[in-house]
């Protein structure tokens, strides 16, 4: 491979390895190298959010990330916010009041609430939507999604 | 959970069947489907609105690391594909010789992997002879340059042809107490499915 590095990081608090080349970006390391394809791409341009996950507990882009810089963190990604019979909150809370239609930006927007909800426990519809901006939503407009992370937040 | 006279389907809230694959990322789309073996696709595509493609070189990309082939309109003997609304209209799924869109695909570059199609993508060379853009209407019906040679001045389709009243002239209004014109411009709308059919 052309010049390979080894990167080595904990995600879903599952320890990973690998040799990527350096140019290879986190979100694609998460999705092709590890399957974790819960994260998607939406974008080109880091606008959309679809890839949004937590590196070290804080949401980031992983689209805009190289894998080399999560080298040595923890990354967090849908598939280890919740599980079958165990959802995360938002998780319920999107589910209950049909804040996703195609589901293509759910991942980014849970990962992207979650870390909204850690920092805001009680967050107001205007900090929802503020702290959502990097999240974009073809099919529901928002009005439920904000809806669903106020909901979560009552949880 | 059945419904009864009491409670019917019709008039319930019901939570929707398949959003637990979709909050908990477990959904299959396209790209989420891998296979063994599975090859990729980069496409070379043009960077300019309307030019003559004048050469493809795809010599080098077909050296590359993990290439299985390199695909032009010529190589794949592609015939032009005529629109169904616009029978005027044919052109190849890879351009052949002209290109009339910025990001049309001219050639199709298959590797082993990501990587080494889109760096085989990058070594392909095609050189243009750039035309003049026809990007609007107006423009399109005064330009001397034809999209496509089997559309003169640039008219694919013309109500009168259709049987509809030829209403450019003055007499069709003559008899109308009121005449209103303006020109209203409206976006072109082009629905784009978020995904095509696939099957692995």
């Amino acid at each position: 491979m052309a010049g390979s590095v080894r990167v080595s990081m904990s995600v879903n608090g599952a320890q990973q390895s690998a040799d990527v080349e350096p140019r290879l970006l986190l979100v694609h390391f998460l999705r092709e190298t590890l399957g974790l394809t819960g994260t998607h791409v939406g974008c080109d341009t880091s606008n959309c959010g679809a890839c949004t996950v937590h590196l070290n507990g804080e949401a980031v882009k992983s689209c805009t990330l190289l894998a080399v810089q999560a080298d040595g963190a923890e990354v967090t990604t849908i598939e280890g916010l919740g599980q079958e019979g165990a959802l995360h909150p938002l998780q319920e809370a999107f589910w209950e009041h049909h804040g996703l239609q195609c589901g293509y930006c759910t991942p980014g927007m849970i990962m992207a609430s979650a870390d909204l909800l850690e920092r805001n426990p009680k967050p107001s519809e205007e900090e929802v939507r503020e702290a959502l901006a990097g999240n974009l939503c073809r099919c529901t407009g928002y009005h439920n999604i904000v809806k669903a992370v106020l909901a979560a937040s009552e949880a | 959970m059945s419904a009864t006279a009491a409670e019917p389907w019709v008039g319930r809230r019901i939570k929707r069947k398949e959003d637990p694959r979709l909050i908990m990322g477990r959904a299959r789309y396209i790209d989420d489907i891998n296979v063994t073996g599975q090859l990729w696709a980069a496409f070379v595509r043009s960077p300019e609105a309307h030019a003559k493609i004048t050469s493809i070189d795809t010599s080098e990309a077909e050296g590359m690391p993990g290439v299985v082939g390199v695909f032009t309109a010529e190589s794949l003997g592609l015939a032009p594909d005529a629109s169904a609304w616009n029978p005027m209209v044919a052109s190849t799924l890879l351009a052949s010789d002209r290109v009339r869109y910025v990001g049309e695909p001219i050639v199709a570059v298959v590797a082993e992997s990501v990587e080494q199609a889109v760096d085989a993508a990058e070594m392909v060379f095609v050189d243009y002879d750039v035309l003049d853009a026809v990007v609007d209407v107006e423009s399109a019906l005064a330009s001397d340059t034809a999209l496509f040679d089997s559309v003169p001045g640039n008219v694919v389709v013309d109500s009168v042809a259709f049987g509809m009243p030829d209403v450019s002239g003055d007499d069709f209004f003559a008899d109308c107490e009121v005449t209103v014109s303006g020109t209203f411009v409206n976006q072109r709308v082009a629905p784009c499915p978020m995904e095509t059919r696939s099957a692995a």
